[in-house]
């Protein structure tokens, strides 16, 4: 199993999780739908290692792509160089930004961007890393119906190559998975 | 372009009436006091400067006085900024530094050079006074800027295996850079006058500040005036190259 994720407790201010226990498939995308401060985005920290569990086991095999809720990207670097961070050459950045209709952000800086521009620059960093895992927390929550469904097609095939743990709001989007896990 | 011509005219026109009215002032004052050796006139201070600028000792000592102040400032940044970055990442640094960097920065600067004096030879005394001024600024400044780093940031390059080198590249030299240059600067005048302080008090060969001190005691005035002009400038001079380096390295860095 890639992805463990057995009897976690994890609190803050006020218990999030408790003695809860998920099986994700290896190979498959499971959608993890839930309320606000249900313990979605703690999930992801935890097998993310952002986060120690206060007991039970969390924790994701191989090498884990992280998609935040808020794109993350560095101020003082354009989308291009935000991408090339992560991988190994210019074209391997500017394929996952154009998989990401990301390619004519690449001279802007994240500060003359919208949320929505900023997104698909995020999604085109953990497209660059690549890795076994990807954790995506609401990736498409900032994109306009028309540009969401161009980049679920352009993504689905690398979706289908890794376990993935989908975050999201939308029933829409979590029909996309193989599992639906509801918190 | 004509309009930001205008505005550069405008500007120094500006400059030049303020200054103006503050050397009528100094004129107003000397004339009032009509005594030389309490309050020399502006244009006998300029006569004066004028005089000693064309002597081998004036420029002997500003060079002097230059080269040991400005070693002590290069020092004091150099190793402040090593000082707050160890600070920052390794705790049991800042818990042994941080006291040494309070008591630093609450003794009075006379103290220390009387301390130095009974220690150090007098040369180098200003270089160790300037870069014990400078050093705890500068390593607060690092420290602080380098912990108001962004901690989202930190975790995406914690998840996307930033190693220590591209932290530093894309994340850190970003995040410290603007508020390491602007203290730098402000550094710059206290060491510059701080340094200064250290060589009246210790007054070694070829200095400005065994000038200023000599000036004092034989009621020179008109000279205590004319090194202190010479003090002003200089400081003037060094600010302005540091603040055009500094636009520089903000250009290239953005």
């Amino acid at each position: 199993m890639s992805i463990v994720f057995e009897n976690v407790t994890k609190a803050y201010d006020a218990p999030v999780l408790e003695n809860v226990t998920l099986q994700f498939a290896d190979g498959k995308i499971t959608a993890l739908l839930g309320a606000s401060g249900r313990g979605k985005t703690t999930i992801l920290r935890l097998l993310a290692a952002l986060e120690k569990a206060d007991g039970g086991k969390a924790h994701a095999d191989g090498k884990v792509g992280y998609l935040f809720q808020e794109p993350r990207l560095l101020p003082t670097l354009h989308a291009f160089a935000n991408v090339r961070l992560v991988c190994n050459s210019d074209a391997d950045a500017q394929h996952a930004l154009a998989l990401c209709k990301a390619d004519a952000l690449a001279d802007k800086l994240p500060s003359e961007m919208s949320g929505g521009e900023r997104q698909r620059v995020a999604l085109a960093r953990l497209v660059a890393f690549g890795g076994d895992v990807w954790l995506l927390d609401e990736p498409f929550s900032a994109l306009d119906a028309a540009t969401k469904a161009q980049i679920i097609e352009n993504l689905m095939p690398l979706l289908r190559k890794r376990t993935v743990i989908l975050v999201t709001h939308n029933r829409e989007e979590a029909a996309l998975a193989d599992a639906i896990i509801e918190l | 372009m004509e309009q930001t011509k205008q505005k550069k005219l405008k500007k120094l026109l500006c400059g030049v009436l303020t200054l103006a009215f503050w050397i009528a002032v100094w004129q107003l004052a000397a004339i009032a006091v009509g005594r030389e050796v309490i309050l020399p006139a502006p244009f006998a201070v300029c006569r004066r400067f004028a005089a000693l600028a064309v002597t081998v000792p004036f420029w002997r000592a500003t060079l002097f006085s230059l080269l040991r102040i400005m070693g002590g400032y290069a020092a004091g940044v150099l190793v402040g900024t090593l000082l707050g970055t160890a600070m920052h990442f390794f705790a049991p640094v800042r818990v042994l530094f941080s006291p040494f960097l309070t008591v630093v920065k609450s003794t009075p600067v006379a103290s220390f050079i009387l301390i130095a004096y009974f220690i150090i030879t007098d040369t180098v005394i200003p270089i160790f006074i300037t870069f014990l001024m400078v050093l705890p600024m500068m390593a607060a400044c690092v420290l602080s800027a380098l912990s108001s780093t962004d901690p989202m940031l930190l975790e995406m390059a914690k998840v996307y295996h930033f190693s220590f080198g591209k932290k530093l590249r894309a994340l850190y030299i970003p995040t410290v850079l603007p508020q390491f240059l602007s203290q730098a600067l402000t550094a710059l005048g206290f060491g510059w006058k701080a340094g200064v302080a250290a060589e009246v008090l210790c007054t070694p060969r070829d200095s400005i500040g065994k000038y200023l001190y000599e000036a004092k005691t034989y009621l020179e005035t008109v000279d205590t005036f004319a090194y202190t002009l010479l003090i002003v400038l200089i400081s003037l001079a060094l600010e302005k190259l540091l603040r055009t380096l500094t636009c520089r390295v903000r250009g290239g860095a953005a």
